[in-house]
C-alpha cells in the first residue's frame, strides 16, 4: 500500500530550481533510497516532507492526506520523522532525556497534574521510562543511559539521532546520510540495525546515503536525483547500471 | 553575629531579585531575548495584590492566586501580542529588544492612566514579628521571603527537570528547529515559559510588598535592572545561575549598606558587575559560547 506520495513537487530558492516536479512513492515497510550526486536536491526533499520548506508547487500526500501547510511538528505527530545530516541531538541532555523529548505528544499529562503530582503525571512518566529502557536494550546503549549526549562517541550519536526519530512512532523514518563518517564495519551494524528496525516496528524508511553498498546491500528501491530532476528510479541493479545515472556521477 | 544577621537580610532581599533573574534567565534561555518588560510584570504583580487586598478588601490568600494568574496571562499576552511574530520571522535580536522597551513603557503608563502616579500603600501581608533564631534576631519578612523564594526554587527544579514540560523546553532552548522535528509546539513552550517567568515574578511582587509596603508603576524599573544584573551575574539562560545570582546580588547589597554606605550600594552592585564581565564574561555558571569552526 502506498504510504507517501509526491507529485511535481517543486521548490524555488529564487531563481534557483533546487527540486523541480518530484514525483516520488513510498509503500507500507518499504525501505526506499534517495541518491544523487552533491547539491543534487537531496536535503531539500527531506526539508520539504517535514515542512520546514514550503513547496512553491506541487502535492505530498501521507496516508492520502495532504501535508502541504501542516507546521514541522504537526507533520512530525502525523507520522514522519528524521535524523539530520549533520548530528543535532539536544546535546547538553542526558540520552534519556533526549529520546523522552519525541515522547512528548503521547504523554497524556496535564501542567497542573505535573505541578501537583498528581497519579496521572506519575503513571504516565513511569510509562515512558520503561518505553524508553526498552528502546535503549533493542539498540544496546542501556548503559549509557544517563550519560549526556554530547559526550556519547560518533557512532552512538548516531545511532541515538535513529532512536530519537523512531520515539516519535513515525510510519515513515526519513535518515539523513546515516552513514556519514563511519568505517565500514559500524557501517555493516548501521545496516543490520536499520533493517531490524523496519521488521520490529512496521516503519518504513526513506534514505540519503552517500555510501553505495549500503543503498545497494538494504534498499528495496532507490531514487536518482541531479540538479533537482529525478533521473532515474529502480532496483539498485536497475539504478546502477543506468547510463544517465553513471553521467551525473562520474560525467561523459 | 551583626555579619550573619546582614547576610540574611541580604538574602532576604536576595530572595525577589533571584525570583525575578528567574524570567529573564529562561527567557533569555528559549528565544535569546532579553525581555526589558519583564520587571513591569512585578509591578502588574504589585497592583493585583493591591486590588485585591485594598480595593476588593480580600485576604491575602487570595492575592496571591489572583497575581500569579494575572501576571501569567499578561506574559503570554505581551509574548503572542508583541514577540510572536518578530521571532516567526527571525526578526534582528535589536528589534526584539527595542519591541521589549516599547512594551514596558506601554505597562507603565497604562497602569499610570489606571491607577494615578502616586504611590499606593499596601498593608501588611503578613503578622510581622521577630523571630530569634540562636543569638540571631531576624524580621520576620526576611525569613518569608527566603522561605518561599526557596520552595519557588525547588518547584522550579521539579519542573524542569522532571516534567515533559521541562524536557521541552530545554530542548527548545537547545536547538528549537530540531525540537518543532520531533513533533514539539515550540510557539506554545514559548509561551509556557513566559507564563512561567511572569508567575514567579508575581511571587517575587508578593515578596517585595511584604518587605516594602508599597506600589507604585514605576517600581518594575531598578527592580528588574538588578534582577537582570543578578541573572547577567551568575550565566544568562542558566536557571541555577540565576539564583545564586540573586542571592549574591542581595548580599552584596545588604553588607555594602551596613559597611560601606547607603547612598553607594547601587553604585557597587553596578560596579561588581562590571568587574565580573571583564573577569568571566559568561558569568558564574554560563556556558562558554565559543563555537567549533
Amino acid at each position: 500500500m502506498r504510504l507517501l506520495i509526491t507529485k511535481d513537487l517543486s521548490i524555488k530558492f529564487g531563481g534557483l530550481q533546487a527540486v523541480n516536479d518530484l514525483h516520488i512513492e513510498v509503500n507500507n515497510k518499504e525501505i526506499v533510497g534517495l541518491i544523487g550526486p552533491n547539491g543534487a536536491g537531496k536535503t531539500t526533499v527531506f526539508n520539504l516532507l517535514t515542512g520546514v520548506y514550503p513547496p512553491s508547487s506541487g502535492a505530498m500526500r501521507l496516508e492520502g492526506t495532504s501535508i502541504i501547510g501542516m507546521k514541522p511538528f504537526e507533520i512530525n505527530r502525523y507520522g514522519i520523522a528524521r535524523t539530520f545530516q549533520n548530528i543535532r541531538l539536544f546535546k547538553n541532555m542526558t540520552v534519556a532525556d533526549n529520546i523522552k523529548v519525541s515522547m512528548q505528544q503521547s504523554m497524556k499529562y496535564h501542567t497542573l497534574s505535573a505541578m501537583f503530582r498528581l497519579p496521572s503525571y506519575w503513571k504516565e512518566e513511569h510509562r515512558v521510562d520503561t518505553e524508553v529502557r526498552e528502546l535503549l536494550k533493542i539498540f544496546d546503549m542501556e548503559d549509557v543511559a544517563e550519560q549526556i549526549a554530547a559526550n556519547l562517541p560518533y557512532g552512538l550519536q548516531r545511532k541515538l539521532e535513529i532512536l530519537r526519530a523512531l520515539a516519535c512512532k513515525p510510519k515513515i523514518l526519513l535518515l539523513d546520510e546515516p552513514a556519514a563518517g563511519m568505517n565500514p564495519t559500524e557501517t555493516h551494524v548501521l545496516m543490520e540495525i536499520i533493517r531490524s528496525i523496519r521488521n520490529r516496528f512496521d516503519v518504513a524508511i526513506l534514505l540519503i546515503e552517500h555510501d553505495m553498498s549500503l543503498v545497494m546491500n538494504i534498499c528495496e528501491r532507490v531514487y536518482v536525483l541531479d540538479y533537482g530532476n529525478l533521473i532515474a528510479e529502480g532496483t539498485p541493479e536497475q539504478v546502477r547500471s543506468n547510463q544517465r545515472v553513471i553521467t551525473a556521477y562520474l560525467g561523459n | 553575629m551583626d555579619f550573619i544577621k546582614h547576610v540574611i537580610n541580604g538574602l532576604g532581599l536576595g530572595s525577589i531579585y533571584a525570583l525575578v533573574a528567574l524570567g529573564y534567565t529562561m527567557v533569555y534561555g528559549i528565544v535569546k531575548l532579553i525581555n526589558f518588560a519583564h520587571g513591569d510584570i512585578i509591578m502588574v504583580g504589585g497592583y493585583m495584590i493591591y486590588v485585591v487586598m485594598v480595593v476588593l478588601g480580600l485576604p491575602v490568600w487570595l492575592a496571591i492566586p489572583a497575581a500569579i494568574i494575572i501576571c501569567s496571562l499578561t506574559g503570554m499576552i505581551v509574548e503572542r501580542v508583541a514577540y510572536r511574530r518578530l521571532l516567526v520571522h527571525n526578526a534582528a535580536r535589536i528589534s526584539l529588544l527595542i519591541t521589549a522597551m516599547g512594551v514596558s513603557i506601554f505597562l507603565q503608563n497604562a497602569f499610570m492612566l489606571m491607577f494615578g502616579t502616586d504611590p499606593k500603600s499596601m498593608p501588611p501581608l503578613f503578622p510581622y514579628g521577630q523571630i530569634k533564631l540562636g543569638g540571631l534576631e531576624l524580621a520576620s519578612t526576611t525569613v518569608i521571603n527566603i522561605v518561599v523564594s526557596l520552595i519557588m526554587m525547588f518547584g522550579l527544579h521539579l519542573l524542569v527537570n522532571k516534567t515533559k514540560m521541562g524536557k521541552a523546553m530545554t530542548a527548545t532552548s537547545e536547538d528549537s528547529e530540531a525540537a518543532k522535528l520531533m513533533g514539539i509546539n515550540t510557539n506554545r513552550i514559548i509561551s509556557f515559559t513566559f507564563a512561567l517567568g511572569s508567575g514567579l515574578a508575581a511571587v517575587a511582587a508578593l515578596l517585595y510588598c511584604n518587605t516594602y509596603p508599597q506600589v507604585k508603576t514605576t517600581m518594575g524599573n531598578l527592580l528588574g535592572l538588578k534582577a537582570f544584573v543578578a541573572a547577567v551575574f551568575g550565566g544568562i539562560g542558566s536557571v541555577p545561575g540565576a539564583m545564586l545570582g540573586g542571592y549574591f546580588l542581595g548580599v552584596i547589597e545588604s553588607l555594602t549598606k551596613a559597611y560601606i554606605s547607603t547612598t553607594l550600594t547601587d553604585a557597587v552592585v553596578f560596579g561588581i558587575l562590571i568587574i565580573m564581565l571583564l573577569v568571566k564574561p559568561t558569568g558564574l555558571l554560563g556556558r562558554n559560547g565559543k563555537e567549533k569552526v
